[in-house]
């Protein structure tokens, strides 16, 4: 069990070094960053598996794969930890995503991209030790492994030691997914170690009941789990044939892929092709956008209020590494369906609800980042929001100006007046209490935090485009 | 009702009433013991069901095989 020592412990002493918060519970290693570089720590105790992993095989297996993240190592005399038996340098994950921010369609191949490695690893005769979403990491739509340590030698005989955890981290949240409401993916949200058994075998509909793989793997998983907890059990000391456990496998990947969704026509899903734009309005912006962030060149752009990804898709094409955030989880699956089918390595869409992003969870509220925690980036796109904000959910335009000076550098917004039919679709069924939403007073509210730099209205149109620098 | 869905109805039942009965006397106390006990039970069956696969798919490509072998 991680407690506050952990974090303050010899091996973080060197001066310039930071224990990644959410690296604590594995006695193999741990990550952690110096001068703004990612370095894990392989600990004497893992010497046996690391040395397995990098001469039977697997290693390049699963990196020329895609499946395990690449590394190099570097001198040990970079740290004075005595527990230290390799550090090494990970190929950087441009942004960290975690499973409760997944669409169905990223949950689904990082499971699937789990059983793959499993499948890998047993037969260069390793396996993987635990199953967590969370070693999963996206590089545009390709899923990763990026947890080097997660292997450990195979034991003839024993069963999958990471069972449990990949049912309560992928099948039942899937599951949950797929036969009740996508939105049940949130759940990983209040249980960072994945759905409850029991939870989901009471959420799931009565004909999951019925027979199955859902049957097995998460009801019945379920009942033996609260059936033998806390008491005892007279068992014999059984082995598990190497077929069994590929069967077992085989089993679970069946199981995972006959679990499927489709967004219908969603709000925002069907938003993208329904806005008020004429043609040459729609190119207008596009260009504004590709001149002002070529402009600009960043790295990193977060684009909020995603919808399909038409913009991020030109924040890619200029080379930055684009996240698009979209609350909708059809719009990010029909996104990232499109990324998947283009091999897209620059856009990873997320779900996210910027009413209520992720919070930081997990211990001591550090485990796991909180969304703005993630930036701030070079640029942040705030296409046809900031009315959602406003108008939709009551939140002044002071506090948004506040929250997208926190989280980017540079900002191109675009203010959408109350003429417009948008916003009287959303003040069809409110009062207009909104006095200060002009644009007069959407300029001074983002005066406090940034400069304008370019301020164009959109032709055939009375939307205005800004991009604007933090002050 | 396919033969795969016979079969597991079968292994649901075996199950059914082997977490119904197992009981008692040593070893473990988490919530991994069940995952343990069922994740065995479940094994052993596909692990039946995967070697006959497996045994099956040699057959077939032994015969398919042999009966090129004959045509040829």
């Amino acid at each position: 069990m991680a407690n506050s020592s952990v974090l303050r412990s010899p091996a973080v002493d060197d001066a310039r070094d930071r224990q990644v918060p959410g690296s604590f519970r594995d006695p193999a290693g741990f990550v952690f960053t110096r001068d703004g570089a990612v370095y894990r720590q392989v600990n004497v105790a893992s010497r046996t598996a690391y040395d397995q992993l990098m001469q039977c095989g697997l290693y390049d297996d699963l990196t020329k794969a895609g499946l395990l993240i690449p590394h190099s190592e570097v001198p040990l005399a970079a740290r004075s930890d005595p527990r230290a038996y390799r550090i090494i340098k990970p190929e950087r994950i441009a942004f960290v995503s975690y499973p409760y921010e997944w669409c169905f369609g990223q949950l689904k191949d990082a499971a699937l991209a789990t059983l793959d490695i499993q499948r890998a690893a047993m037969a260069r005769g390793m396996s993987l030790k635990d199953a967590s979403a969370y070693n999963i990491q996206f590089r545009g739509s390709q899923p990763v492994l990026i947890d080097t340590l997660s292997f450990e030698p195979l034991e003839d005989g024993r069963p999958w030691v990471a069972y449990r955890q990949f049912c309560q981290h992928f099948l039942a949240p899937l599951a949950l997914m797929s036969t009740v409401d996508p939105r049940l993916g949130l759940i990983a949200r209040a249980h960072i170690d994945g759905a409850p058994l029991d939870l989901a075998s009471r959420l799931l509909p009565i004909r999951t009941w019925l027979g199955g793989r859902l049957l097995l793997h998460v009801h019945l998983h379920a009942l033996a789990c609260r059936r033998f907890s806390g008491g005892t059990v007279k068992t014999r000391a059984r082995r598990m044939t190497r077929a069994a456990l590929l069967g077992l496998l085989d089993n679970l990947r069946a199981a995972i892929d006959r679990l499927s969704w489709s967004p219908d026509r969603s709000t925002w899903a069907a938003y993208d092709g329904e806005t008020n734009y004429s043609t040459n309005a729609r190119k207008h912006k596009e260009d504004l956008v590709h001149q002002w962030l070529s402009g600009i060149g960043p790295s990193t752009v977060w684009d909020l209020g995603c919808n399909a990804g038409r913009f991020s898709r030109i924040a890619a094409a200029i080379g930055a590494y684009t996240v698009a955030f979209d609350a909708d989880y059809g719009a990010a699956e029909l996104t990232y369906r499109a990324c998947r089918t283009l091999r897209e390595t620059h856009i990873l869409p997320l779900v996210v609800d910027l009413a209520n992003p992720s919070p930081a969870i997990g211990w001591a509220h550090a485990e796991r980042s909180s969304w703005a925690d993630r930036g701030p980036v070079d640029a942040v796109m705030a296409l046809a929001l900031v009315h959602h904000l406003v108008i939709g959910n009551n939140v002044p335009l002071s506090k948004v100006a506040q929250l997208l000076a926190r989280i980017g550098n540079h900002l191109v917004i675009e203010f959408v007046p109350k003429s417009d039919s948008q916003v009287q679709r959303l003040l069809a069924s409110r009062a207009d209490v909104f006095e200060d939403y002009t644009r007069a007073g959407f300029e001074s509210a983002f005066a406090d935090h940034f400069h304008t730099v370019r301020c164009a209205p959109i032709q055939e149109s009375e939307r205005v485009l800004y991009l604007m620098r933090r002050r | 009702m396919s033969r795969s869905r016979n079969l597991t109805l079968a292994l649901v039942t075996v199950l059914f009433v082997t977490v119904g009965w197992l009981q008692h006397p040593q070893a473990y106390i988490d919530l991994g013991t069940g995952s343990y006990l069922l994740q065995m039970l479940v094994a052993s069956f596909f692990g039946i069901v995967f070697s006959a696969k497996a045994i099956w798919e040699r057959v077939r490509s032994l015969l398919t095989d042999s009966d090129r072998r004959g045509k040829q």
